[in-house]
Order: structure tokens, then C-alpha cells, then sequence
């Protein structure tokens, strides 16, 4: 799509809005805003009932108090407690163990965001504007890891990662997370649309080097590249799970917090009773849910903060791997 | 799918505008600028190499070997194509792909008709509600993996869930007879797919729909096209590639199901079969029965399988179509 | 344009295969059989891995033994689990990391831990000969894996006879003394009383009831790459036929023991073979039933033979790392004998009959003292002598018979199919679970 289409699209979503919408109440206008409006409550009130649990107490859970939702049931010192319980976790030696979890994501989540990025931009540039043998064969390679689903590869990396003796460490999985073809695929376009070749030939006869475009001319305008590379490849990188359950289960200290999640569910009386004999923290559904909500945190900042990128650039709305 | 190429070139080759200089002059920019080009692509070839084409081979080169098993420590060497031979013939082969084909036809049809349809619902919908509807169509698309898990573990818990109502109806009173019950297992699949993957793909189909001319629109609604024909009879057939990509990518998601079985068990206190998709019993040959050439074949199918539905993807959808001159 | 789409996916694939063969040439190893020669020293420091209920344990440990560094790590307790051995997969490979003691998760664990490719289990005939000496032999068939023993159990979980002794003298039904009265008992019990049950079938634990007991071959080593499985021995059948009966009269439950569920049909029960520790962990704390109702007896007998035959349902396993030496395993040791012998913990904390012969009067003792029984005397004379009740050529396999069957029979019967198609679903699965393990099946030794 060239920057006309952008701003075509710019001039849709004005015209579009006398042509289809009109004004005025025709049952057909009322039944569409009806559908979407459900479908949109079918999508957030379980999500707001699931939040509501990890701010209700175990008893209130248990026995459906709190009318609608639960929402009656919540409280602060619920919260309290159900943390306690959740930095209980991991016996005497490794209390607060979550909270190291939360570390290793955010270390391998945002340091695989990075790596992306840094791969991510140049790659995505020097597919667009440039010219070089094997150019189309990288691409359709890229596109190929691209739309191919991530955890195919995760038994062979494990593999890998084991002969090279590294298993439950975390910096393989930064790594094998900084591999993003996605985000070449963005940038790619970023680049495909936003920068007229014409911009390059100028910074050649001007006496750029190759390299240096890329770094005085190309870099300055991909802030929506690098702020969309950055947000899905946080996103993907955080709600990784088969990758960290099969480079990191075995090294207790140096999980990510979507395995370490399992770890709280495999102690929980709720699916597991026979854990509750002579267990002195109690996992049950408000720990879990709590403990999950911190988890989605990260995701919903990064989301809010993307939300703009996201939803301004309809160019890179066009696919997700 | 001739209005791929039309809708949306997304690849075009570089500019062939420039002057033609001189021979050599023109090979040493040439050299010049690939040199560049491969110098900006070093970063992500290290890491394709590390994250993709190193695993694949050495992938390849384990699935040749024998390696000693549990029961025969004594095994080494090259096997030849033992280790497929052994993932082919293990009883739960064909049954794991079963069970993803029966999750796959219930899935695929519910969630391209959602799809379609919430996208046409929202294109229809311009301004401030149409995309406070996409923003939140989109929010449990980013709360995938083990938060989506456990959202459903509180949804399919008769005595916690907000439709308990619902499960007790059904007969069901505990979150194990829920899931492990014969035959709700694809169901309840296809529920938790649908729901954290709708929202990604409503945004990119709608960013589909907003890239076609309004010139379109605006003749048919000059013949008096309403709201409805307009959405049948010319947004649909206009974003016939993104529905095929939708479906194909959704396809070759479908194949590596792994999280969600696979802690739906756990919850459910073992009552699901632990193989219920091919990962998973790639995932027992290599860490149950420490069969690892086995487990590397197990995962070239399912790699090659994911391959060829990915060629079709970039090369039959239109929609990675190169503008072919 | 289809020649040079050709051609770039040409290029795109060569470029993989050259790099890959480049580079698969120098990734030479594999994994090879550990062979226990290369045994490390950490100078004293343990780890141990505890499932959550054995935590107090190695707190106690911790406690009573301040001079020994330890690391405790608690690891996922679910029985049937499989992460476990998912990581000692992953420390086979990498030829380090194992922990210098572990409570396993499930007892079917030691089948992988002392195979020969992992060999993690050491042998505690010859590391701790003077504890292994303080047990029942009986107690420690289990670990008795090619003449050594491997393993030392936690807690003895033989199946006694239980029943509600009010609901007997009420009605005034007899208890029964063999597997068929029970069968028939059952039934009319459930005609005359609907809605209450003899037993549960849906369970892990539920083949260990009914097949063990009956010393049906599922589980029989015959060598180690063989294994004696056959359904329709005799010994089989006749469990077969029980289950038929008791599931046609709709006697049994089709929740297990540990369903949330079972909490209500709990006090339902009238009687069931079950596990010594059911009465403290199920009756009392789980299922809260009043004081003065439950009481054991000693096992049900099968008609025609002299002596009573049963099950075991569980009774945790601790293993010693193979791996170790010096210190570290001198330590590894001591936490090894506190923890199955010490009364610190398998009489003060643990819920159930202590392996250890040493330990077990103080905890019957301790346990009596509540009188929680309806006839305390009689459930607590029952509990020792059922230790050599059990058949003892059942040993734990790769395959695991108890996921086999709530797989197979636990949802058969929820969905209301006959026993007969949960039996046979049941069969194939096992045989299929087994060659898959590797195991040559065979029919008869």
C-alpha cells in the first residue's frame, strides 16, 4: 500500500459514514449496533468476572457469593491475603519465587523484543529499497517462519539448546524470542510504504553509504515500525509458553511466569487434592486468578500504550503471525 | 484469485527507474549495495540461523539417529528412517491428527464466519463505536497463552462460573466431567481458540476492507445497493484473500495445539488422553519416553505439514502476491 | 510467473539444506546412557525435591538438622504427572542438575528412575543397608527392581476393608469377608438403599483396588524389556466379574476419591476396600465424616483361597541420586533415613502408616488417641497385617496402569457404557501404552 492509500483510507472512514451508516434509526442500523454491542459484552464480562475473582476471597468463590459477577465479593484485603499466598509459594527456600518469574518474563520478553527490533528494522529495509541477489529467496523465507506456527520448531530448538548444554538457562530463550520474521515482514512493509526508493537514490548521489541511509535516513522514520515490531513481539514473547516449558521446567528458579503458573495450578487442592494434606499455602481459585492478573499486566500496559500504532496503521493491521 | 494483485500488491520489486550508467560503474553500486543489504540483514540471518535453519537440520540430522531409550540403554548410531518409522507406526498417530481435524471442523467454519462477520459489522460501523468495538473484540487476543487458560478454567467450572447455570443444565457439576466427558473436548477447544484469536483477526480483515476504494461503494449505492447487498455482494467477494488467509493460517495454527490440552488435563486430574495432539506426543516421545530422534521426526511432519499450508499461504492467497512485471 | 516462483523457493530451500549440512557436520553428540561413573562432591550442600504434602518433612529435617546445608525445592505433586520426568529427561541429556533426593510425585516414577538408560535411583541395598533393614520386606516389593533395592517407601498403603458401622447395625447387615460376598452385598445394598455406594471407579488408584488386589497381571516384570500383561487370566476375570456386577447394580460411584465431588457421595459410602490412610485423609479431614462411624477390617479374601488379597494405593517413594559422592551424599543420606524414619515427621506430621517398621507403634499410638473410629482397636489392628496382604509381583512401569484407566474406564462409565466396553477400551490402551514404552508384552511367564 503507498502512502495515497493511507490517506485514501483517511477519506473512507469519513464518506463511509453518510453511504452505509446514516443517521437515522432503521431496524437494520439498530440490529447491527444490538450484535456488536452482545458480542462485545460476550467478550468482556467473563474477562471482568475473571478479574473480579482475583479480588474475592476463597470461601466467597467457593459458595457464589457476591451476586452478579461476584462483583459484591471483592475487596482489598482479599488482594492481601490472596498475595500472601502467592509469595508463600516455593517452601522456605524459595519464597517469593513468582516474583523471580515475573523477572525472567520481563527479561526475556523485553530483551527478545530488542533483539527483534534491532534484527527486525534493518532486515525489513534492506528487502524493501534494496537490490541484491537471493532477495526474494530471504523473503519468501521470511514469510514462510512467518506464517508458520512458532512451537513447530520448539522440540528441534530444544534439541539444539541441549547440545550446546544451555537448557534452563534464560539467555537461549531471549535469543530463539529475538527471532521475529513477523517483524521483518513489518518493517518491511514499513519501509515499502513510507519510503519512496527516490529518497534513497538522493542519499546516494548525496554520498551515503549503504549502511549509513539506513541509519540517517531510513532509521529516523520507522518509529511506527519499531513501536509495532516492539509491541507484537512483546506479546508473543510473553505469552510464550511451549519454548520456556521445554527450555526452562527444569530449572526451578529460572522459569518464566507462564510456566511458572502451571506450577502454582499443579498446587492447587482444587485440581490436586491430595496436595492439601500438610500444605501450608492454599492455591485456590483467587490466588490463581490473582496471580494470572499480574501476569496479564505487563500485556495490558504494552497494549495501551501500542493502541494508537495499532489501530493508525491499518498497513500492518494486514497480517499477524 | 486474480483480485489479490489487484486489491493490495504488498511486495513490489525495488525501482527500476534509474539511469543506466556505465557497465562497470553500475556493477561496483552493485556490489556496493548488496554488500550493504547483506550488512543490514546480519542481525536477523544469525538469528534465522540460531532460531530456524539450525534447529531444522540438526533437527534433520537426530531424526537419522538412534538413541538409547529408556528400555534399550544400548542404542546408538544411524538408524536410517527408524525413528519416523517409529512415530509413524505408534498408535496414537493418526489418532492425535484426528482429534486436530475434529477440532479443526468445528473451529475453522464457526471462527471464519465470526470473522467475516464481525469484520463486516465493524466496517459498517465507522467512528467512535465501530472502533471501541474492534478495541475490545481485541483484548483477549492479547491475553493468549495461560491467562486464556485460566479464564476458562473459571468458565468451565460449573460451581465458579458466571454460566454455571449453563454446565448444570448440561448434567455437568464438576470442571473434570466438563472437559473430559466424551466429545465436549473439541467444543470446548474450539470456544477458547475462537475467543483469543477473533480479535487479531477482525483488526486485519477490517484493515482489508478499509484498503478498498470507496469508489466501489459509492456506484453501488448510486444503484441502490443497501447495507446488506453492499456486504454481500461486494465487501465479501472483494476480501476473498484475507478470509483464505484467515483460513489457512488458522489451519496450520490448528496443528500445533499444545498449551491448551495440555493443561486442560492437568486441571481435568488426568482424565484427558495425555497424546491428544500431534506436539503432545511429540513432547512424550522426547521427554516420556526420552526417544529423541522420534520426537525430531514427530516434529518434521508436523513441520512439513505447516510448510506446505505455509506455501499456499505466500504463494496461492494473493494476498503476499509479487507484482510480477 | 510460476518458473521464477519456482526458482526462489529453489534457491530459499538449497540455502537451508547447504547451511544445514555445514553445520550439522560439527553438532556431533547425542545422548549417550549415563553410566553413574562420573558421580560430582558439592561439599555438603543437598537439594531436595518435595512434592507440596512433603514439605513439612523436609522442614522438619531442616530443623532437627540445622549443621546440613539444604536447598528444598518444591516441585509439581500432581500424581500422574509428568514434569518430573520431563526435567530428569532434560538432566539425563545434560548429564547434570539432578537433585541429590526426591520424593517422587507418583510411585510410577521409579520406573523411569531406575532404567537403565537414566539410572538416577541409587541402590539402597547397598547405600543405606541398615535403614532398608528396618523395613518389611513386603513393604519394599515395590522397589525391588532386579534384586536391589532402589527406592524407600514413605508410608505403607495397603487396602483394608473399610465400612460405615453405624449404617451395618442399623440395617444390620453382615460385613463381608470375601471379594464375592462384597460383590453381592453391594448390589443389594444399592437396590435397598439407592443412592448409596461400595465404592469409586474413578480414580488413579481404582485398578490398584480391584486388579492388584486380585493380583491380576497388569504390571508383572517378566524380564526388563518384558512384561506379563493378560486380562483374561483367570485372576482377571474374576475382578472383571465383580466390578460387573457392582457397576450393574449401580453400587459404585463413578467419581474418584479425590473428586470434589466425591465429598458429597463420601458419606454415602457403606463400605470399600480403600487405603489405611483413607481414614485419616478422606474420612476425617476431606470428607468430614461424624466421629464413631467408619471402621476398618482386615482384607477380603477370594473364594477358594486361604488368605486375604489386596491392593495399595500408594504409599510415596523417596529415591537417593545416583549421582553423587563424599559429602554431599553422606547428607543426602542423613535426609534420607530423617525422613523415613525419623518421628519428627512419620509419626508427628505424616497422615499416613509409616513405612519404617521402627515408626509405626508410636504412630498407631498417636493416631489412636483421637478415637475417631468407630472401633479404633479393631481399624488399627487391621492396618500392619494388610502389609503383606498384597500381592507382591505388581511393580511399577514406564507405562502407567492408573492413567490408563482414567483415560478409559473412568470416562466410560460416566457416559453410562456398560463395564464390559470399559474393560476392553481399558485392555487395548494398556497393551498400546506398553509396546509404545518399548516392552514386549506376553501372556504368560
Amino acid at each position: 500500500m503507498s502512502d495515497r492509500a493511507l490517506i485514501r483510507e483517511a477519506s473512507i472512514e469519513n464518506q463511509t459514514h453518510e453511504i452505509v451508516g446514516g443517521r437515522h434509526w432503521s431496524p437494520g442500523r439498530i440490529a447491527r449496533l444490538a450484535t456488536m454491542s452482545l458480542v462485545a459484552a460476550a467478550f468482556v464480562f467473563p474477562i471482568l468476572g475473571f478479574i473480579a475473582v482475583a479480588f474475592r476471597s476463597d470461601a466467597g468463590v467457593a459458595s457464589g457469593a457476591g451476586g452478579f459477577l461476584g462483583l459484591g465479593d471483592i475487596s482489598i484485603s482479599n488482594v492481601v491475603s490472596s498475595w500472601g499466598q502467592i509469595m508463600g509459594f516455593g517452601g522456605s527456600e524459595n519464597r517469593g519465587v513468582f516474583l523471580q518469574w515475573m523477572g525472567n518474563s520481563l527479561f526475556v520478553s523485553v530483551g527478545g523484543a530488542l533483539l527483534a527490533v534491532i534484527a527486525a528494522i534493518p532486515a525489513g529495509y534492506a528487502l524493501a529499497r534494496l537490490r541484491f541477489r537471493f532477495r526474494r529467496s530471504m523473503l519468501v523465507v521470511t514469510l514462510l517462519t512467518m506464517v508458520m506456527p512458532n512451537t513447530v520448531l520448539v522440540i528441534p530448538l530444544f534439541l539444539e539448546v541441549n547440545a550446546v548444554g544451555a537448557v534452563g538457562q534464560l539467555w537461549p530463550v531471549l535469543l530463539i524470542m529475538g527471532f521475529f520474521p513477523f517483524g521483518v515482514y513489518l518493517s518491511y512493509i514499513h519501509f515499502m510504504t513510507t519510503m519512496p526508493p527516490e529518497l534513497v537514490e538522493a542519499a546516494r548521489i548525496d554520498g551515503l553509504g549503504e549502511v549509513a541511509i539506513f541509519f540517517q535516513v531510513a532509521a529516523p522514520i520507522s518509529r511506527q515500525a519499531i513501536a509495532l515490531v516492539a509491541f507484537f513481539a512483546f506479546v508473543a514473547n510473553w505469552t510464550n509458553f511451549f519454548l520456556p516449558l521445554a527450555l526452562l521446567t527444569s530449572n526451578f528458579n529460572a522459569k518464566t511466569v507462564s510456566i511458572g503458573i502451571q506450577d502454582l495450578i499443579g498446587s492447587s487442592p482444587l485440581f490436586n487434592p491430595t496436595t492439601a494434606a500438610g500444605l501450608d499455602v492454599k492455591l485456590y481459585m483467587p490466588e490463581l486468578a490473582l496471580a494470572t492478573f499480574v501476569t496479564m499486566v505487563p500485556l495490558l500496559i504494552v497494549f495501551i500504550g501500542a493502541q494508537r500504532f495499532l489501530m493508525r496503521g491499518q498497513t500492518v493491521g494486514a497480517v499477524k503471525g | 484469485m486474480s483480485s489479490g494483485t489487484a486489491t493490495r500488491p504488498l511486495t513490489a520489486r525495488p525501482t527500476e527507474q534509474r539511469k543506466r550508467t556505465v557497465g562497470g560503474r553500475r556493477r561496483l553500486l552493485r556490489r556496493i549495495e548488496t554488500r550493504g543489504a547483506w550488512t543490514l540483514l546480519a542481525p536477523y540471518l544469525v538469528l534465522l540461523l540460531i532460531a530456524g535453519v539450525i534447529p531444522i537440520c540438526y533437527a534433520i540430522y537426530v531424526s537419522l539417529q538412534v538413541t538409547p531409550t529408556n528400555l534399550q540403554p544400548n542404542l546408538t548410531g544411524f538408524g536410517g528412517g527408524q525413528a519416523f518409522v517409529t512415530a509413524l507406526s505408534d498408535y496414537r498417530f493418526f489418532t492425535t491428527f484426528a482429534n486436530i481435524f475434529s477440532v479443526l471442523i468445528i473451529w475453522l467454519p464457526i471462527m471464519i464466519i465470526g470473522i467475516v462477520g464481525l469484520a463486516l459489522l465493524v466496517h459498517s460501523s465507522p467512528g467512535r463505536f465501530g472502533n471501541a468495538m474492534r478495541f475490545i473484540y481485541y483484548i483477549p487476543g492479547a491475553l493468549a497463552g495461560v491467562a486464556n487458560l485460566m479464564l476458562w478454567v473459571y468458565l468451565l467450572n460449573p460451581s465458579q462460573s458466571p454460566i454455571g447455570g449453563f454446565w448444570h443444565m448440561l448434567g455437568f457439576s464438576t470442571i473434570k466431567a466438563v472437559v473430559a466427558t466424551p466429545g465436549t473436548l473439541p467444543a470446548i477447544l474450539t470456544a477458547m481458540l475462537f475467543f483469543q484469536g477473533i480479535g487479531t483477526w477482525v483488526v486485519i480483515v477490517n484493515g482489508g476492507l478499509n484498503g478498498i476504494p470507496e469508489e466501489i461503494f459509492e456506484a453501488a449505492s448510486i444503484d441502490g445497493a443497501n447495507a446488506w447487498h453492499l456486504a454481500w455482494h461486494i465487501k465479501l467477494p472483494l476480501i476473498r484473500p484475507w478470509i483464505g488467509y484467515a483460513a489457512l493460517m488458522n489451519l496450520a495454527y490448528g496443528f500445533q495445539l499444545f498449551l491448551e490440552p495440555y493443561l486442560l488435563d492437568q486441571v481435568a486430574g488426568g482424565a484427558l488422553p495425555d497424546q491428544y495432539t500431534p506436539t503432545q506426543l511429540g513432547f512424550w516421545f522426547a521427554f516420556s519416553n526420552g526417544n529423541f530422534p522420534a520426537a525430531a521426526a514427530m516434529s518434521l511432519i508436523v513441520l512439513v505439514i505447516t510448510l506446505a499450508i505455509g506455501l499456499i499461504i505466500v504463494f496461492r492467497s494473493g494476498l503476499f502476491g509479487e507484482e510480477e512485471k | 510467473m510460476k518458473t521464477r516462483k519456482l526458482l526462489s523457493v529453489t534457491t530459499a530451500v538449497a540455502t537451508l539444506a547447504i547451511a544445514g549440512l555445514a553445520l550439522s557436520g560439527c553438532s556431533g553428540g547425542t545422548t549417550s546412557p549415563s553410566t553413574g561413573g562420573n558421580q560430582t562432591d558439592s561439599g555438603g550442600k543437598i537439594t531436595v525435591w518435595v512434592d507440596p504434602p512433603r514439605v513439612p518433612a523436609a522442614d522438619a529435617f531442616k530443623k532437627a538438622h540445622p549443621e546440613v546445608p539444604i536447598n528444598i525445592v518444591q516441585i509439581d505433586g500432581t500424581v500422574g504427572g509428568k514434569t518430573v520426568q520431563q526435567q530428569f529427561a532434560q538432566f539425563d541429556a545434560a548429564k547434570k542438575g539432578w537433585p541429590d533426593a526426591i520424593f517422587f510425585p507418583s510411585n510410577d516414577d521409579i520406573a523411569w528412575a531406575t532404567s537403565a538408560k537414566s539410572g538416577y535411583a541409587a541402590d539402597m541395598t547397598k547405600a543405606m543397608p541398615d535403614t532398608v533393614a528396618g523395613y518389611d520386606p513386603a513393604v519394599l516389593a515395590m522397589c525391588n527392581i532386579g534384586g536391589a533395592i532402589r527406592c524407600l517407601r514413605n508410608d505403607a498403603a495397603p487396602d483394608v476393608f473399610w465400612y460405615n458401622a453405624k449404617f451395618f447395625k442399623q440395617y444390620g447387615y453382615t460385613v463381608p469377608t470375601t471379594w464375592e460376598e462384597y460383590a453381592t452385598l453391594g448390589a443389594q445394598i444399592a437396590k435397598e438403599h439407592p443412592g448409596y455406594v461400595s465404592g469409586f471407579t474413578g480414580d488413579a488408584y481404582a485398578p490398584d483396588r480391584y486388579l492388584w488386589a486380585s493380583d491380576c497381571p497388569t504390571n508383572t516384570t517378566v524380564t526388563e524389556t518384558k512384561v506379563l500383561i493378560n486380562l483374561n487370566d483367570p485372576k482377571c476375570v474374576r475382578a472383571k466379574d465383580l466390578l460387573t456386577t457392582l457397576t450393574d447394580a449401580k453400587a459404585l460411584s463413578t467419581d474418584g476419591i479425590f473428586d470434589a465431588d466425591a465429598a458429597k457421595v463420601g458419606p454415602k459410602m457403606v463400605m470399600s476396600p480403600g487405603a489405611v490412610w483413607w481414614g485419616d485423609y478422606l474420612f476425617k479431614q476431606t470428607w468430614k465424616i461424624a466421629k464413631g462411624t467408619m471402621t476398618a477390617v482386615a482384607p477380603l479374601t477370594w473364594k477358594g483361597e486361604s488368605q486375604p488379597s489386596t491392593g495399595d494405593e500408594g504409599g510415596g517413594l523417596w529415591g537417593l541420586s545416583s549421582h553423587i559422592k563424599g559429602k554431599e551424599l553422606a547428607n543426602a543420606k542423613v535426609f534420607m533415613k530423617f525422613v523415613v524414619s525419623d518421628p519428627a515427621w512419620q509419626v508427628e506430621l505424616s497422615t499416613g502408616l509409616p513405612a519404617f517398621k521402627g515408626a509405626q507403634d508410636a504412630w498407631i499410638a498417636k493416631q489412636s488417641a483421637s478415637d475417631y473410629y468407630a472401633d479404633t482397636a479393631t481399624t488399627f489392628a487391621s492396618f500392619k497385617p494388610a502389609i503383606s496382604a498384597v500381592p507382591g509381583d505388581h511393580k511399577y512401569q514406564l507405562y502407567n496402569t492408573g492413567s490408563v484407566w482414567t483415560e478409559t474406564v473412568a470416562p466410560a462409565l460416566v457416559s453410562g457404557k456398560s463395564f464390559g466396553d470399559a474393560w476392553t477400551a481399558f485392555g487395548t490402551d494398556l497393551l498400546n501404552q506398553a509396546k509404545s514404552q518399548g516392552y514386549t508384552v506376553v501372556t504368560s511367564k
